[in-house]
């Protein structure tokens, strides 16, 4: 078991490698180094710098960064986060139909002794394909092909090397601590985000965090479990009352009208819901329809103009003159039709004017054959690029198909369930009625009993929730204890970090949630000696970078050796004020031996100029997109202005 | 002379210049005969490969002799004659004349042609691999040529057909050790296959 003595070793990103990744479509095999602790790919919008970082993330992790995460626990995050079809919808539109069986990225981790280069297939469900881990001299393979589990093996290895737990851990890590991206999650203000990552940093154990996970989701089940028996003890207590009111004067059972209200509005919902999804669909199909059918125009089209053009050079004016008739007259000196000799010479004048020697018509000229050749091999090419469009739909079509009919069977079952509800419990929506005094006495000791049943589970509930929530209570102690020693080094690191960009004195501690159904941490954070209990007291940039310093600090906490934090245009609504201080604090991180791989757009310009001069050339490095995609007008306006912005940061280095 | 776009097939013009002109030393020149079947053999291989038919550019017939023909060919080497890149002589063998190089050139130039020429030459190769009749002798055994003389002329390349060559695909590359791109051991593979099949048939 290790402990915070022996912190977890983060791996630091060598290098990224995509193939036939075409949503950059001029350089679809983009690979990217990364030697130097500052990295920033930097374009305009839009041209694909949060797919790089997401897909970097999945290459790391298996699993696609929600944008809208929610988190209550690892495990249930590297579940939800880590299905295939997450992968498949968040690449569909960025990889095309006939690239998606092959596209994959390559990441390369290291640490200190051990080198791993692992490639998974995006849109596949096969995930991780292969992997090579290399330690000194000793290069040890394994590939799906070969039949190996890669994906088990890569977890495996990443455990072994980084003193993880397990896996869900790591993913949270990843996509919750290590990555600030385009979703702009904040875990200073996600009490359950910031347990686990205090678990993670400060935690008496390498367990503690998974401990204390299981005991507060087991804590807030058995909460849970007491409110719902609570609930339905008082929907019999109501259910009684109504039927002595009913033994006293009757009146009808509009409680139970309710709740069959309720299901039968449930259930029409559903109905709705899967009848959008099939006319989504339908709409989805209909669209491809129509664009085969247009590129299928357009391709018949040119192949007419082709085999026109083609038919036009070779049945032009020259061919007169390899007529057999014209041929005989000429070469035997005797008009092939009336047998006339010594008229040659002049059928061959007349063929070189360009003239019928039959019926003296004059023949076109045809363009030059080098021209004709040009726009062929044009029409060539333009039909090979249609043929591509053509594959490109035929394949989304063959995907819309089977997703349209399961839209169509998810209708189905949600329409026969709703018609098996009305023909049953719906059936009763106002046909209730009270069917006699001595069945209904009888009715109210029933439900007497089971008010009392409920009672009894209610309360076994709450004792259960309590007797965790001493159990957590004492982990949690522990942890706080934990935090108090370490925070003599992490408090101040934070403070130095944020301090850099805000300006004032900031200062943080962490809370124990107090209540009977309450458990965790959250941060307490503290500016120029004013309290902020929520984000919404901080400016835009303020909540953005405060929160990028917490994860710096975190990070630091965590691993054992250096991080890499990865980054999208971090900006926001940056104050021009603010930039030169925001470039100090990511220098003052990568000054500690950590990595930096960010994303910036013009509008990061400034703090990129200012992270560059405080940097130099041997600490940072920049890679332009503009070569890797291609521009629209308004991504190459923004381009343009880049150019400037790029020279400015050039030089900075220099 | 004068053509009608739309019975007029560059594919089938190339085709026919490129087997006039590449035939192999010991057995050039082709007889029209040969010719068709040859551009019949590439058009099997390109279908082999997982292209489709309607992609060839022209079709082909059963002749009532038993052999494969194409209308788009026949107008082709008509034209080809025309234009003084090729000839035919007495014994119905077509020579390629001194024009001939220079027009390939210039149409090797055009992509979609220069990729046709992968399975020409394999057909081609064919030749080479096992004698002309063995070659003709497979490609009568097939199924779709075994009415020969039977039931008179009828279109090649049926949908079952193809659906009958993509099986035999992976059934050859499973038996080769897996997907090549040296497309001449999988097609005399594939032609030995008939002609074993047509002798089981015969015996």
């Amino acid at each position: 078991m290790t402990t915070v003595d022996q912190p977890f070793k983060l791996p630091v990103i060598r290098a990224v490698r995509l193939s036939d990744f075409d949503l950059y479509k001029k350089q679809p095999n983009a690979e990217v180094t990364i030697e130097k602790p500052v990295f920033c790919l930097i374009g305009a919008n839009g041209l694909g710098k949060s797919t790089f970082l997401s897909t970097l993330n999945f290459g790391i992790t298996g699993a696609i960064p929600d944008p809208d995460r929610t988190f209550r626990s690892a495990n249930e995050y590297r579940v939800e986060a880590s299905k295939s079809t997450r992968a498949k919808d968040y690449f569909s539109g960025r990889i095309s139909e006939t690239k998606r069986p092959l596209a994959t990225v390559t990441v390369e981790l290291a640490w200190e002794s051990t080198t791993i280069v692992i490639t998974r297939y995006l849109c596949s469900e096969d995930g991780a394909c292969r992997m090579e881990i290399t330690r000194g001299k000793d290069v040890e393979v394994l590939s799906t092909e070969s039949g190996d589990d890669v994906e088990k093996g890569y977890q495996m290895e990443v455990l072994r090397e980084t003193n993880i737990p397990n896996f869900a851990q790591f993913t949270f890590l990843f996509h919750f601590v290590l990555t600030f991206d385009e979703g702009r999650h904040l875990i200073m203000w996600d009490d359950r985000a910031i347990t686990t990552a205090l678990y993670l940093a400060f935690g008496s154990d390498d367990a503690a965090a998974a401990e204390a996970e299981k005991l507060g989701r087991s804590m807030e089940r058995e909460s849970s479990r007491a409110r719902n028996v609570r609930f339905a003890a008082k929907a019999v207590k109501d259910k009684i009352k109504q039927l002595e009111r009913i033994l006293e004067g009757g009146e009808s059972d509009s409680a139970g009208e309710a709740e069959l209200i309720e299901r039968f509005e449930a259930m029409t919902k559903a109905v709705q819901n899967a009848a959008n999804m099939v006319r989504n669909k339908a709409a989805e199909r209909e669209a491809a329809d129509l664009q085969w059918a247009d590129i299928s125009a357009s391709v018949t089209d040119k192949q007419m103009q082709y085999r026109q053009l083609f038919a036009e050079r070779v049945g032009g004016v020259n061919v007169i003159e390899y007529h057999p008739a014209v041929r005989s007259s000429i070469s035997q000196d005797c008009c092939a039709v009336c047998q006339t000799h010594g008229v040659g010479s002049g059928i061959e004048e007349r063929v070189l004017r360009s003239e019928c020697p039959l019926c003296a018509s004059i023949i076109t000229q045809q363009p030059e054959g080098n021209q004709i050749l040009e726009r062929l091999k044009d029409l060539d090419a333009e039909i090979l690029e249609l043929r591509k469009e053509l594959e490109n739909i035929l394949l989304l079509r063959q995907r819309l198909g089977p997703e349209h009919s399961s839209a169509e069977d998810s209708l189905l079952a949600a329409r026969t369930a709703l018609e098996f509800f009305l023909e049953g419990d719906g059936n009763k929506l106002s046909l209730e009625k009270p069917q006699g005094s001595a069945w209904l006495n009888q009715e109210v000791g029933n439900f007497s009993k089971e008010y009392d049943r409920l009672n009894k589970q209610a309360k076994d509930h709450r004792k259960k929730r309590d007797e965790i929530h001493n159990e957590l209570r004492q982990v949690e102690k522990n942890l706080r204890e934990r935090y108090d020693r370490a925070s003599e080094t992490f408090v101040p690191r934070f403070r130095q970090l944020a301090e850099q960009f805000i300006g004032l004195p900031i200062d943080v501690d962490i809370e124990q949630r107090t209540g009977a159904e309450a458990a965790g941490f959250r941060l307490k954070l503290t500016i120029d000696g004013q309290l902020r209990l929520s984000a919404e007291r901080l400016s835009e940039s303020q909540r953005f970078f405060v929160d990028i310093a917490l994860r710096m600090a975190l990070s630091e906490s965590i691993t054992g050796g250096a991080s890499s934090l990865l980054i999208d245009t971090p900006e926001g609504s940056l104050d021009i004020a603010y930039e030169a201080r925001a470039g100090q604090m990511f220098d003052t991180f990568a000054r500690a031996g950590n990595y930096i791989l960010m994303t910036a757009n013009l509008r990061s310009s400034e703090l990129l100029v200012n992270l560059a001069h405080l940097r130099g050339k041997a600490g940072m490095s920049i890679v332009r997109m503009t070569e890797w995609a291609e521009l629209t007008d308004v991504q190459a306006a923004e381009e343009v202005r880049l150019d400037k912005a790029f020279k400015v940061i050039s030089d900075a280095l220099a | 002379m004068r053509f009608e776009p739309d019975s007029f097939s560059p594919h089938a013009f190339f085709d026919c210049l490129a087997l006039a002109l590449r035939a192999p030393q010991p057995i050039a020149p082709f007889t029209i005969t040969e010719l068709h079947l040859f551009a019949y053999l590439a058009c099997l291989l390109s279908v082999y490969e997982g292209e489709p038919v309607a992609d060839w550019g022209y079709q082909f017939a059963l002749t009532g002799l038993g052999y494969p023909f194409s209308g788009e060919l026949d107008s082709a080497m008509q034209a080809l004659t025309l234009r003084r890149h090729i000839e035919v002589d007495n014994l119905e063998s077509v020579l390629p004349l001194d024009s001939a190089a220079l027009e390939m050139a210039k149409l090797e130039e055009i992509p979609s042609f220069k990729q046709r020429l992968r399975w020409l030459q394999t057909s081609l190769d064919c030749s080479l691999a096992m004698p002309v009749s063995v070659v003709k002798s497979a490609v009568v055994a097939r199924d779709d040529l075994s009415g020969a003389g039977v039931g008179g002329p009828r279109p090649l390349l049926s949908n079952a057909y193809v659906a009958r060559v993509h099986g035999e695909r992976e059934a050859i590359e499973s038996a080769l050790g897996g997907e090549s791109s040296n497309l001449l051991a999988p097609a005399v593979a594939w032609l030995s296959m008939y002609i074993l099949q047509g002798r089981e048939l015969a015996a």
